[in-house]
């Protein structure tokens, strides 16, 4: 083995060694408190479509398959908005031993939105008779690509080869299956929740075992954008929080906060008598 | 007796004599002492000297200071503990090392006795030899010694082994001792560490320091008896430069460079700013600390009003200077804020004017450069303050008292330009053997900074000025080069100066390229030659034919005024400029107007006449265009990366604004502008009015800044979703938005929309059929319809996108402009006459131009008048003769006058230059030759009123010069935006080109010329930047006066390739499209999806591909065929890839490129790894550890934190930079903030790891030489194709024929049988291996490798593949490869037999759900 081989293999060596010793934090203080609240979307609902999984007869369904992103109940109830503190909580929280757990079923993901704490293991089901990969494409995190060609395979992706740093959302697809996505929120600490699609239950979320303190809420949607609250809770109290979406309008953010308007001067072309000049836009400030 | 002798001597005389003449010599002796003593860089030197002292003396305040001296305090009690901890263990050392000493005695004793039987089997084996010889085998005596020889070899071998375990054995007692020693030895470092830190500030203090020993050594006249190098001694330093050379008229010499003796701390990295800056911040601290405990207030750092805090420091060459706004500059600092813009300008100079106190700065490295400087004056004046109380000397922190501030790649020894090499005059230029600072011939950077010197700098011998600044810009050859224009002498030794770009423009010569490229792209290179600078197309468009395209009202007033129809054209303006507006009337040229519109006409009329043959195909029947099918395609096909489109629809805008209106519209929300009054005005604005803006905001250079603030951001983990990403408006070929309006200019005449369907229709479908020498490639090739088999109707459906295209294009008008021809009268006639006859004037008597003019004939059986015989000549060339006769004869006399006026002008001006024209195909080229133009003589430049004093003049005598400044409106557009910056004419070469590149007439300023003696040169309209790019290559042409082995080596390394190559995929817009380098592809912007959190990210998999390591990659022989015939390989995007009209030189450049490349690369790379490398295994070393130690229970070994040690500062910065730009780690595992010391460790190992795996793949060699292919047997081709199955690979992808019955028809990855034409062998294995590392974001999921698929298999399933497929990882790729390979070249077709039939529903179609049923389909499962 020549030299530089040699050092690589232990750095390499270093880093397995290294990964494998991270995981010995104190598991943080859980309380008494609760959150729990509805989800809603305002506004004129978007139409409702099927997804076409035409390209799969493996995915055949007998009724078409709504399109997640596009789901609102009746009365405006929004389901898999993934609500989940986003400060206030200072303490570490161990990665449940349990995995979480996604499913490739019907060529849908199920769940379609879920959260994970840092560093907890992923447990991937291929439930259908074809071949899926599953591509996590996160933005902070190492993105992960593999293949599960055979119905009924299981595979746990252990802490360390997930995803290891906070990130909201990370996108889960199936490049075979391009309608196929899934979102997980992956936080440090286990106060999240998704909004239920349950027929009884659309929209509604419950945060258990909050500790007592003053946060920030997060409420994430994939089509509607994010909304945020602030809440204060006391120990055993049970707080009702309401999420409003709308479309998102207008584009970027309006400039309310940026320094006062200037004049804009453009530089003009010449004028002479035999040209039809074009005029010289807006307020002209003479330059010296 | 002594003979008295009569002397004409008188020895009393002689001794007054003598005694008078010794004292003028010891006078003149102590006077030469004194000047010497005196001279000013030894002012610099005692400078240096004192802030040498004051760092050491901050440097033991800060030791001093309470927190260092409880360091200390805890570094002894450390060593204290560790020494405790020690003689815990200290019984079990103490067996240790009886028994290390023991192994030590018993490995002597192994290794005697090993030895000793060595040295006896060596005998025996010659005995052996010997018998077997003499005796043959067989022999009793030879089989004796054989098998006394094998004994021997088994014993040695017991004893060999024996030694061994002896020695592994003393290896861990040696390991374990120097464990258990280890804390002692780090814990006694660190303080001896610390006190030697203290001793030698003082140490430093004292050398530097005023005081007895620093007077002593320099004492005048005795200063040569200290030894050289002696801190605080001054003296005159110097490098020899064998390598550049100066010329000293006909004779070259050796240079020799004195510029460090008074930038002494040129090459100290401990003199950056920021280093001085962050040490007297630390001192600071320590100061107030003192003072608070002695009851006095703290000093506070206030930075005063910039007035105030003016420094009459006189090197400080990159202050630029506020008057001319140098656009790099700006970008450089704040590259949110928008370059050179009014928008912005009150607001910079708020800033300037305020008193700031330090507690309302930002940290240091976010400040602007500016207040930097500003910054550490304060700083600095604060802490004099200090040295004042404590009688010390005052010091500065300005040049030349700093370091170099590119240290990384000037200068320093370990740089590639180190200071004993490369000196200094060869990059700055100058007199580098004066030590004064006018002889030294520094070059002012603007008229401010000149004022200021020459009040300051004025040599004079007895009153008498010797040297001042006019003198030596007039009559001194070698000036330093101005400082915004020093990369002009990078090309001395990169002489093809390509290799020196970054498309990021980052570290780089990046004027110096941009001006270069410039140079070709604007056709600079048509009219005025530069020697080795390679064959140069012609850049405007053949005009050969041009009556098939154009009507004479839009040629008219194009050539009159091409921005008026089209702002941000290439086309040069010759006319409405300063010698040729109403105002420029003269005794020679009483109505300019007239004149120009006379020449337009002459001009267009001869264009017109003179056409040759073309036959455009007919518009194929039965075709309808559809416009809206057309703007999709528009988008989507790719045009938007060479061309900008304003008015077309943004597919994406959610407004549906077009391009033009909204980049304007966001552009000024976000300078401020409130919502609404943005969208008014950019509503408001015309298409010229957004182009204008667009030209001026929308620049390359400032989207490149806002992208490099993105990828810090990213780095950074900072917030990208506020960044605002201003679009880059691109030149590179026509702006569309009026095509419409210039191919028709009616849409309500049929003839012309007909015309100008039928144009298009041929363009699109061929450009070179219209303009052979275009760049413009087919882009709507057959092959995109590569599902249709039948041949035709591919055709068809190529035909019907073209048309959709063209009607689409023929939409896009811009009907404020009125493109209707000059209307001629008789005064038009008349000024042609005239014109002729001026230009007929000196080579022809009077009446020889009288019959020139009216085409008399000289005999009355002369075939023709003499006009028309002139105009035949010019054009007999080109048009057969009979042909052009025809044409000549078929007009009228006028007719005729206009087609010799026009033939004169198309000369005089030099279209030919740019233009393919009938008749001018062989012309010369017009401009003077710029190969040597930065050695020209200032004398020989023509400054005209502006030549040097004009300046003093002007304001000592009031209106006198002032007509040169004309406040008339008519010049607002060439003065103000356009034009020059009136005050800021320096006399030297870089401000004349600058000059005459923004406003080439200037020159002609209040001269009385006669027309065609007027400069002709037209005005380009360049931006300062784009001026200052030109002016730098154009300073850049010189002898380079270096010797060979500096000059960068083309012909025999990689760089020959790269520099070639840039150059070409620049000139072919490749980069428009791909990503190939570190370019950011134009057509991203348009690729962008909007995320809700993340800031921008492009649709990656949908963009083009691209195209890092693309060199060790592909097959070589397959890349070059396919360049020039370009095949289907990612069906699924809607993009397409051009067919260029390449020869087989420039698709060889192109290939080569990619692979030196890549080559490159991979040495780079290579390089940064082999120094950690080293680095690890000399930590390893001096830890004792073999090779074979494995990491110890911390998961650490010795030198895994390599990143942290300073010697390794400029790997780390490279590693980290490469590593996150190709996304072989994410920013947060190399974040020391967010990381564990370990998993920072895991981070940077990872690094390591990704990047050589990249290095590795992409050492590859050029020529590429595919290795023979192992042949394969039928039932080893079957298990090939069963494995492929069983991965279901053609889920997704194709393999061999796509018609064939079961074939993947809609496959989203190329078909596989490419591979075996198409791919380098060792790039599928490391593809295959991992594809995320290769080309991050990748659809291919990962299968073997670490944490690929096949490792995650269960164990049964991957037992089960294994079994089947081979044990190993390596074996399995091996078949897999194999018989991608074997298959390609058999042709075969691979068939999933499971691969889903896709039903009947059209793609792209949802399914509707039943609104009414709504409820229960969705919502129950």
């Amino acid at each position: 083995m020549n030299p530089r081989k040699m050092s690589m293999w232990v750095l390499a060596a270093a880093v397995t060694t290294a990964l494998a010793g991270g995981e010995a934090l104190a598991d943080g203080k859980k309380g008494t408190a609760v959150i729990k609240g509805m989800c809603k979307f305002t506004g004129d609902k978007p139409k409702l479509t099927g997804v076409n999984m035409s390209a799969d007869p493996n995915c055949k369904h007998d009724k078409p398959v709504p399109n997640p992103e596009l789901i609102v109940g009746k009365d405006g109830e929004l389901p898999f908005v993934f609500v989940h503190i986003k400060s206030g909580i200072s303490e570490k929280y161990d990665a449940p031993k349990e995995p979480a757990h996604i499913d490739q079923n019907g060529c849908m993901y199920d769940p379609h939105v879920f959260g994970m704490i840092a560093g907890q293991a992923l447990k991937i089901t291929n439930s259908d008779d074809t071949a899926h990969n599953i591509h996590a494409a996160p933005k902070i995190n190492n993105e992960f690509n593999f293949g599960q060609p055979k119905k009924g395979m299981v595979t746990v992706r252990e802490g360390k080869d997930t995803f290891k740093q906070p990130e909201v959302m990370i996108h889960i697809k199936c490049d075979v299956h391009p309608w196929m996505s899934a979102y997980v929120g992956v936080v440090t600490h286990p106060f999240f929740a998704v909004s239920s699609n349950e027929k009884d239950n659309r929209g509604k979320f419950e945060i258990k075992e909050l500790p007592a303190g003053s946060y920030e809420l997060e409420a994430w949607h994939e089509k509607w954008g994010t909304v945020t609250q602030k809440v204060e809770i006391k120990d055993g109290e049970t707080k009702e929080i309401n999420f409003e979406f709308t479309k998102p309008g207008g584009g970027a953010k309006a400039a309310a906060d940026r320094p006062a308007p200037r004049t804009v001067t453009l530089s003009t072309i010449g004028s002479g008598e035999a040209t039809a000049a074009p005029a010289a836009c807006c307020e002209h400030e003479p330059t010296k | 007796m002594p003979v008295v002798t009569e002397t004409y001597r008188n020895i009393r005389t002689l001794n007054i004599i003598f005694a008078a003449s010794a004292l003028a010599a010891l006078a003149s002796m102590l006077w030469m002492l004194k000047d010497d003593h005196e001279r000013p860089w030894r002012e610099h030197q005692t400078d240096y000297f004192n802030v040498q002292a004051a760092l050491a003396h901050f440097e033991r305040l800060e030791l001093s200071s309470p927190e260092s001296q409880s360091r200390r305090t805890e570094l002894a009690a450390q060593l204290d503990a560790a020494l405790e901890k020690a003689r815990e263990h200290e019984p079990l050392e103490k067996a240790l090392a009886q028994r290390e000493a023991k192994l030590n005695g018993e490995l002597q004793a192994a290794a005697a006795r090993f030895g000793n039987l060595n040295a006896e089997y060596q005998v025996v084996i010659w005995e052996y030899e010997e018998h077997k010889t003499l005796h043959g085998p067989e022999h009793p005596a030879t089989v004796k010694v054989f098998e006394r020889m094998k004994r021997d070899e088994a014993k040695l071998d017991e004893l060999r082994k024996d030694k061994e375990t002896l020695e592994d054995a003393l290896q861990d007692v040696q390991n374990e001792l120097r464990r258990l020693r280890a804390p002692v030895e780090a814990a006694r470092k660190a303080l001896s560490d610390f006190d030697k830190r203290v001793a030698d500030a003082e140490r430093r203090e004292q050398m530097y320091g005023k005081g007895i020993t620093r007077t002593l050594f320099n004492l005048p006249g005795l200063d040569f008896a200290p030894p050289k190098g002696v801190p605080g001694r001054q003296e005159i330093k110097q490098v020899v430069l064998p390598d550049v050379r100066q010329d000293y008229s006909f004779l070259q010499s050796y240079s020799i460079d004195r510029c460090t003796t008074c930038h002494v701390a040129i090459d100290q990295s401990g003199a950056s700013l920021e280093k001085m800056v962050a040490q007297s911040e630390a001192a600071l601290r320590a100061i107030n600390a003192q003072r608070v405990a002695a009851h006095l207030p703290p000093l506070e750092v206030v930075i005063r009003p910039k007035a105030s805090s003016a420094h009459g420091g006189h090197g400080q060459p990159h202050a630029g200077g506020a008057a001319t706004p140098s656009s790099g500059d700006a970008y450089a600092a704040a590259p949110e804020q928008r370059p050179a813009s009014r928008v912005d300008a009150t607001h910079g100079e708020s800033e300037a004017d305020k008193e700031i106190p330090a507690r309302d700065l930002p940290p240091f490295d976010k400040m602007s450069p500016d207040l930097k400087k500003r910054y550490a004056a304060a700083l600095v004046d604060t802490l004099n303050e200090h040295l004042k109380e404590e009688g010390r000397e005052p010091i500065r922190f300005e040049q030349p008292l700093l370091a170099h501030p590119r240290l990384d790649l000037f200068v320093s020894p370990n740089s590639p330009h180190p200071m004993s090499r490369m000196g200094c005059t060869s990059c700055h230029e100058g007199n580098g053997q004066e030590t004064d600072f006018m002889y030294a011939a520094h070059t002012p950077a603007n008229r401010e900074q000149e004022h200021e010197w020459s009040e300051k700098y004025v040599i004079t011998t007895w009153g008498m000025p010797q040297a001042t600044f006019h003198l030596i810009e007039e009559f001194w050859d070698r000036l330093m080069m101005p400082p915004k224009y020093t990369q002009a002498t990078c090309a001395k030794c990169h002489t093809q100066i390509s290799d020196l770009a970054s498309y990021r423009g980052e570290g780089t010569a990046d004027k110096l390229v941009e001006g270069r490229k410039l140079y070709t792209q604007l056709g600079c290179i048509n009219c005025h030659l530069v020697e080795g600078l390679g064959d140069s197309r012609r850049v405007g468009p053949d005009l050969t034919h041009v009556n098939h395209k154009l009507d004479t009202g839009f040629l008219h007033r194009w050539i009159w005024y091409p921005a008026d129809f089209r702002p941000s054209t290439r086309m040069p303006h010759f006319y409405m400029q300063e010698n040729n507006l109403p105002s420029s009337r003269n005794d020679h040229d009483s109505d300019p107007m007239l004149r120009t519109e006379t020449e337009v006409q002459a001009m267009t009329h001869y264009l017109q006449t003179f056409t040759r043959p073309h036959a455009p195909e007919p518009l194929p029947e039965g075709i309808e265009g559809d416009p809206k099918r057309g703007a999709e395609l528009f988008v989507e096909t790719g045009c938007l990366a060479c061309h900008a489109s304003l008015g077309t629809v943004d597919p994406r805008d959610e407004q549906g604004r077009a391009f033009g209106r909204k980049w304007v519209e966001d552009d000024l929300r976000h300078a401020g502008v409130p919502s609404e009054e943005a969208a008014a005005r950019a509503a408001k604005m015309t298409l010229n009015e957004q182009s204008l803006y667009a030209i001026e905001h929308f620049t390359r250079e400032r989207h490149a800044a806002a992208m490099r603030e993105l990828d810090r951001l990213r780095s950074t983990g900072g917030d990208t979703d506020s960044l605002y990403i201003p679009p880059d408006f691109t030149r590179f070929a026509p702006e569309l938005s009026g095509i419409g309006t210039k191919l028709a200019p009616n849409p309500d005449d049929p003839v012309q929309v007909e015309r100008g369907r039928r144009w298009l229709y041929n363009w699109l479908r061929e450009p070179a059929h219209y303009h052979p020498g275009t760049k413009m490639p087919r882009l709507f090739g057959d092959n995109y319809y590569w599902r249709e088999p039948d041949v035709t109707k591919r055709r068809a459906l190529a035909d019907k996108d073209i048309l959709d295209v063209t009607a689409y294009l023929l939409t896009q008008r811009h009907d404020t402009f009125k493109p209707e021809p000059i209307a001629t009268d008789d005064r038009h006639h008349q000024m042609a006459q005239s014109l002729i006859r001026t230009l007929l004037e000196g080579q022809f008597s009077a009446a020889a131009a009288d019959r020139m003019v009216n085409d008399t004939k000289h005999a009355a059986d002369d075939e023709m008048g003499p006009l028309s015989r002139a105009i035949l000549k010019q054009v007999e060339r080109s048009l057969s003769r009979d042909e052009a006769l025809a044409k000549i004869q078929s007009q009228d006399l006028h007719g005729k006058q206009m087609l010799f006026l026009g033939a004169k002008m198309i000369t005089h001006y030099g279209c030919n230059a740019c233009h393919t024209i009938a008749g001018f195909e062989t012309a010369t080229r017009p401009g003077t030759e710029m190969t040597f133009w930065g050695e020209k003589r200032l004398a020989q430049l023509d400054f005209a009123f502006f030549s040097p004093g004009f300046e003093q003049l002007k304001e000592q005598h009031g209106g006198l010069f002032t007509h040169l400044y004309p406040e008339s409106a008519e010049y607002e557009h060439l003065i103000d935006a356009n034009g020059n910056e009136p005050q800021q004419i320096l006399y030297n070469r870089a401000a004349f080109a600058y000059h005459k590149l923004r406003n080439p007439r200037i020159w002609d300023r209040a001269k009385i010329k006669k027309p065609y003696e007027k400069l002709k040169m037209p005005n380009f309209n360049l931006s300062p930047g784009e001026a200052e790019a030109l002016t730098t290559y154009l300073l850049s042409r010189v002898h380079p006066l270096v010797s060979s082995p500096v000059q960068v080596d083309y012909a025999h390394t990689t760089w020959g390739g790269i520099a070639a190559g840039r150059h070409f995929v620049d000139e072919l817009n490749c980069v428009g499209c791909h990503k190939i380098e570190d370019n950011e592809p134009l057509i991203q912007q348009y690729f962008l999806v909007s995320e809700r959190s993340g800031g921008r990210s492009v649709d990656e998999l949908n963009a083009p591909p691209w195209l890092h390591g693309q060199g060790a990659k592909v097959n070589h022989n397959w890349f070059h065929v396919f360049l020039r015939n370009v095949e289907m390989l990612r069906p699924w995007l809607k993009i397409r890839m051009p067919s260029f009209h390449l020869n087989e030189r420039e698709a060889t450049t192109l290939v080569s490129y990619f692979a030196n490349a890549a080559m490159q690369e991979s040495s780079a790379v290579h390089e940064r790894l082999g120094a950690v490398h080293r680095f690890v295994d000399a930590a390893q070393k001096r830890a004792g550890m073999t090779s074979q130690a494995r990491p110890d229970a911390d998961g650490r070994t010795p030198g895994d934190d390599w990143f942290s040690d300073e010697t390794m500062a400029a790997h780390r910065k490279f590693l980290e930079e490469y590593t996150l730009r190709y996304r072989l780690v994410r920013p947060v595992e190399l974040d020391p903030t967010r990381n564990e010391p370990a998993n920072l460790v895991a981070g940077y190992a990872k690094a390591v790891g990704n990047a050589g795996f990249l290095a590795d793949l992409y050492d590859i060699e050029y020529p590429f030489v595919e290795p023979p292919r192992p042949a394969m047997s039928d039932e080893r081709f079957a298990l090939g194709e069963q494995m492929l199955l069983e991965m279901k690979c053609l889920a997704c992808h194709v393999f061999g024929d796509p018609y064939k019955e079961g074939s993947n028809s809609r496959p989203t990855a190329p078909n596989l049988n490419l591979t075996s034409r198409r791919l380098q062998r060792g790039w599928v294995r490391g593809w295959l291996q991992y594809p995320a590392r290769i080309q991050p974001g990748t659809k291919m999921p990962q299968w073997w490798g670490d944490g690929g698929s096949l490792v995650q298999y269960p164990k049964e399933l991957y037992d089960e593949f294994a079994g089947k497929y081979g044990p190993t990882h390596e074996a399995q790729m091996t078949l897999l490869e194999d018989f991608m390979y074997e298959a390609g070249l058999r042709n075969y077709t691979v068939i999933d037999p499971t691969l889903p039939k896709p039903s009947e529903t059209p793609e792209g179609e949802e399914i509707q759900l039943d609104e009414e049923d709504e409820p229960e389909i969705e919502l129950d499962e």
